[in-house]
């Protein structure tokens, strides 16, 4: 059978979509929640109160999620939680890329002593499973919303450490830093004027997945007791006194804040393929 | 060899003298790669010195040496009159404004994240404090290069090749140099190009009286640029003439074997022998280019022939001109 | 010359690309012929069109890229229509294509002598030891000493010229009648160049083959041409015998190109070729070299010159053919 290799070349652009429905989709929830998240107070004053008539009422009219043990209202609780859980991830994630990024820049570009010290460290600190070194940090420095924020953010920096590094090994051998050189442009100068624009893709492109480790840790913190303390309405506080209602049939209560969970993770992962796509054009 | 020469400053007495250069690289094996083996070489105030070889002669890493992003293992650079090895960093960057370098891929030479404009602002703001207004002045000397104003805000990625090699050489006359290394500035370049980028290289050297050594494996542009050229092999010099000199009547092998093999549209002359083989490793013993040489002789795996004067402005490091117990360094 | 000496024919190829700016018209209206023990040099610069024609011969145009129109005949097909198995049988065995690139185009991770005993194994229906054989035989042929303890080498083993060698002995071990060789020597040095080159002559012109040598250098293409064949704006410009084309060359761009070499043996002024080649984002209505060439005449803005006959076996597509030979800037 011939088949013909003469053909009108596609002049098109290739099949997929025009839109970044990614980076749209999770763009959209991370706003809906981030502005719940901030008129929560407004939009819902009382998370905390209980009230003993309304205990463990199914998600109805009133009560758009139901309530919980206390007879607190769900909906309410979820929002106000997504101030401690998003906060405390994008609060972490920020605080560990900026000494991150900057450290990997220099132990990158100059390596020496100061290169090799760090990496032992950070290898040290990397050898433990992220979630136990958390607790660990935990229980020693105590809760509170600060302390978790900062140890979130100290287990994030070795990855941002040799992000950078990586890319700043790559980077100083490449002919445009040797032109820098030989121009005699100060070395400090090189590493953040020259090459750091230059090495902050994959930085970016990590960042929200960085976030949703961030909220994991935070959320698992508080799930297994060590976060902040009970009535606080953190989603993973509210997941785990919701468990052992699971089996008396009232499936709401850990229910909901797990979905938020799992919706604000889907959204970050999204705006990271959405970012991704865009690099890729 | 390296005797200091008696001027200093804009005096008289050859701009760049290199003397008895030698660099030599350990692997992590062990082993050791000299990339240049005592090499001794000046440039003349004014002149365009062709510097010209294949893979592994040492050229690139000679232009890296001269331009102080290597260290070379010993030996001693001088620029007029100055010795760069023994400077201090910061004497050596004031110094830097008289010495700048071109590189051979304008591609990844230029930084891909800064305008062209930021890349040619950047030496004005650093060595011109004349200049009041560095990125105007930026622009000015990008348009004098050939590139129109337009494209002053432009990344390299949107510009061709030409285009970026003419921006990587506004970058390196901004600081008003005395001395510029051209390390293969048009063989990445389509040939219709070429000419265009040897031209304004050509107008710049008239109009800041510039000095320059021109690195290139291609003889043809050797030819048309330079008046003097050095042959390289394997981290040695072999010959040093007149370029028109070394084209007619070369006297070192290896030089005969390169025009030999040099395709061209022109017919060759006769006479011209072809070297065997394939281009070897350094070595410490003996002439580098015994194993391809068609006039080998016995003496020359044993010794190795030093760079001697032939007649006048002629060098050339053979034992086929010079007799076998004159000079040569017994390794 | 004998109509049989004709292993392979063009006829009238075009080739368009897709891209995110547009159609880029790569290739346009190309026809030639390659005769038996001849090198044909396909000269152009980058965005000329040489590298697309010359896989275009062997029918592997990859999308973005589509033939829109031609013929490619060997051995009475047409390789742009045949069924694909049918290509790829020839492919290799009756006309092979050595690449720029030694090393990328060989796989780092097979021995050498395996990668040209392959050829034989597969197209020839060899068996296993009988192709070592052969390859070791064939390695030698192209000047490759010791051949047996080289066959078991990967190619990062074994310098640039070794690799080429190698890829040619891959590509000669079956015994083609077309061999498409796409820039070979760009990158060896010069001494190897010269090798190589004088290898490739051996390998074609005793044995009846026809070959396609397509260069970006004009020197390079005159040392091996028998006949030259330059192309611009992916249009064939000019074609002949090489002596002829390049002594006295009839198209405005072969002049200008010539006159912009930088020759070894004599010094001249250096002339460029104002402007810079482009890509043709429409199908070429008028002449390519128009807006860069210094002879143009009322004619050429108002129709496209046909490939007119200057000589016995020397055309060139322009309006000022057949007329006097283009003047070389000097």
């Amino acid at each position: 059978m011939l088949q013909s290799v003469t053909a009108e070349p596609s002049v098109a652009i290739p099949a997929r979509s025009r839109r970044n429905w990614p980076l749209i989709a999770g763009g959209a929830a991370l706003a809906v929640l981030g502005a719940a998240a901030l008129l929560a107070p407004v939009l819902a004053p009382s998370p905390t109160v209980p009230d003993a008539k309304a205990v463990y009422l199914p998600p109805g009219a009133r009560h758009w999620l139901g309530t919980d043990m206390y007879g607190r209202d769900i909906f309410a609780r979820v929002l106000v939680g997504g101030r401690y859980d998003l906060g405390i991830a994008l609060a972490a994630v920020l605080l560990a890329v900026i000494p991150g990024t900057i450290i990997g820049a220099l132990i990158g570009y100059f390596g020496g002593v100061a290169d090799t010290a760090s990496m032992r460290v950070a290898e040290i600190f990397q050898a433990f499973p992220s979630l136990i070194l958390a607790l660990l940090l935990v229980a020693t420095l105590g809760p509170g919303v600060a302390i978790i924020v900062l140890v979130v953010a100290f287990i994030n920096i070795p990855i941002y450490v040799r992000l950078v590094r990586a890319t700043f090994q790559v980077e100083r051998n490449l002919e445009y830093v040797d032109a820098a050189r030989a121009l005699g442009v100060r070395p400090l100068r090189i590493v953040f004027r020259h090459i750091l624009p230059n090495a902050l893709a994959p930085v970016v492109a990590y960042l929200p997945v960085n976030a949703v480790f961030s909220i994991v840790i935070a959320a698992g913190l508080g799930f297994l007791g060590l976060g902040l303390p009970s009535p606080t309405p953190e989603w993973g506080v509210m997941i785990a006194d919701g468990t052992k209602d699971v089996i008396s049939g009232f499936w709401w209560t850990s229910f909901f804040p797990g979905l938020a969970l799992v919706v604000a993770s889907l959204a970050f992962y999204l705006i990271g393929d959405g970012l991704e796509r865009r690099r890729a054009r | 060899m390296s005797a200091p020469s008696p001027q200093g400053r804009n005096g008289a007495g050859p701009l760049v003298e290199i003397g008895n250069l030698t660099k030599a690289y350990r692997l992590g094996s062990g082993r050791v790669i000299t990339a240049l083996r005592d090499v001794s070489l000046t440039v003349q105030r004014g002149e365009t010195l062709g510097l010209v070889g294949e893979s592994g002669c040492g050229k690139s890493t000679l232009a890296r040496c001269l331009m102080r992003l290597e260290e070379p293992t010993s030996g001693s650079i001088r620029f007029d009159g100055i010795d760069l090895t023994g400077l201090s960093r910061r004497r050596l960057r004031t110094e830097r404004r008289r010495f700048q370098i071109i590189f051979q891929n304008p591609t990844t030479s230029l930084n891909p994240r800064m305008t062209l404009q930021e890349t040619v602002a950047e030496p004005l703001r650093m060595y011109r404090p004349d200049v009041t207004d560095p990125a105007a002045a930026a622009v000015d000397l990008l348009e004098a290069v050939g590139l129109p104003a337009a494209m002053a805000k432009r990344r390299p990625k949107a510009l061709s090749g030409g285009q970026r090699q003419r921006a990587g050489i506004a970058r390196a006359v901004a600081t008003r140099p005395d001395f510029l290394v051209l390390d293969e500035p048009t063989s990445s370049l389509d040939l219709s190009v070429r000419a265009q980028i040897l031209v304004l290289l050509q107008r710049i050297q008239r109009q800041f009286g510039l000095t320059y050594l021109f690195i290139s494996h291609d003889l043809g542009v050797i030819r048309q640029v330079a008046d003097r050229v050095a042959v390289m092999y394997l981290g040695e010099i072999v010959e040093v003439a007149a370029v028109a000199e070394v084209i007619d009547s070369p006297k070192h092998p290896y030089t005969a074997g390169l025009l030999a093999a040099v395709p061209s549209v022109e017919p060759r002359p006769p006479g011209l022998e072809n070297l065997l083989g394939e281009v070897g490793e350094p070595s410490d013993r003996g002439c580098p280019l015994r194993p391809r040489c068609p006039r080998a002789m016995d003496i020359c795996r044993e010794r190795k022939p030093s760079l001697r004067p032939l007649g006048e402005e002629r060098s050339v490091a053979c034992f086929l001109h010079q007799p076998a117990n004159f000079g040569g360094n017994r390794c | 010359m004998a109509e049989d000496d004709v292993l392979l024919a063009v006829d009238d190829l075009s080739i368009r690309f897709a891209s995110p700016h547009g159609p880029v018209f790569a290739v346009n209206h190309v026809s030639f012929q390659l005769r038996r023990g001849v090198i044909t040099g396909l000269l152009g610069e980058t965005g000329s069109g040489k590298s697309v024609t010359g896989r275009a011969m062997l029918g592997i145009v990859d999308p973005p890229g589509a033939v829109t129109s031609g013929q490619v005949w060997f051995q009475g097909a047409d390789m742009l229509r045949i069924p694909a198995r049918s290509a790829s049988r020839v492919r290799g065995r009756h006309i092979a294509m050595v690449f720029q690139d030694a090393r990328a185009a060989l796989n780092p991770l097979i021995q050498v002598g395996e990668q040209v005993a392959r050829g034989a194994r597969g197209h020839l229906g060899l068996s296993r030891r009988r192709a070592r054989a052969l390859a070791a035989e064939v390695l030698g042929s192209v000047g490759i000493g010791d051949a047996a303890r080289r066959m078991a080498m990967y190619p990062h083993q074994l310098s640039g010229g070794l690799n080429q060698r190698v890829m040619l002995a891959a590509a000669l071990i079956c015994g083609p009648s077309v061999v498409i060789a796409d820039e070979p020597t760009t990158g060896l040095d010069v001494t190897v160049q010269a090798q190589v080159m004088k290898l490739l002559r051996r390998s074609i012109a005793g044995t009846g083959r026809a070959c396609l040598f397509i260069t970006h250098d004009i020197g390079v293409a005159a040392e091996i041409s028998d006949e030259i064949i330059v192309m611009y704006g992916g249009m064939i410009v000019e074609s002949g015998p090489s002596g002829a084309v390049l002594t006295s060359p009839r198209h405005p761009y072969t002049a200008a190109l010539l006159g912009s070499a930088l020759p070894v043996w004599s010094k001249r002024e250096l002339r460029s070729i104002p402007g810079a080649p482009r890509e043709l984002t429409e199908a070429p209505a008028l002449c390519t070299f128009l807006g860069r060439c210094p002879v143009s005449v009322p004619r050429c803005h108002e129709v496209m010159p046909p490939m007119a006959r200057a000589d016995q076996a020397h055309q060139a597509r322009c309006h000022l053919v057949p007329g006097p030979a283009q003047r070389v800037p000097a």
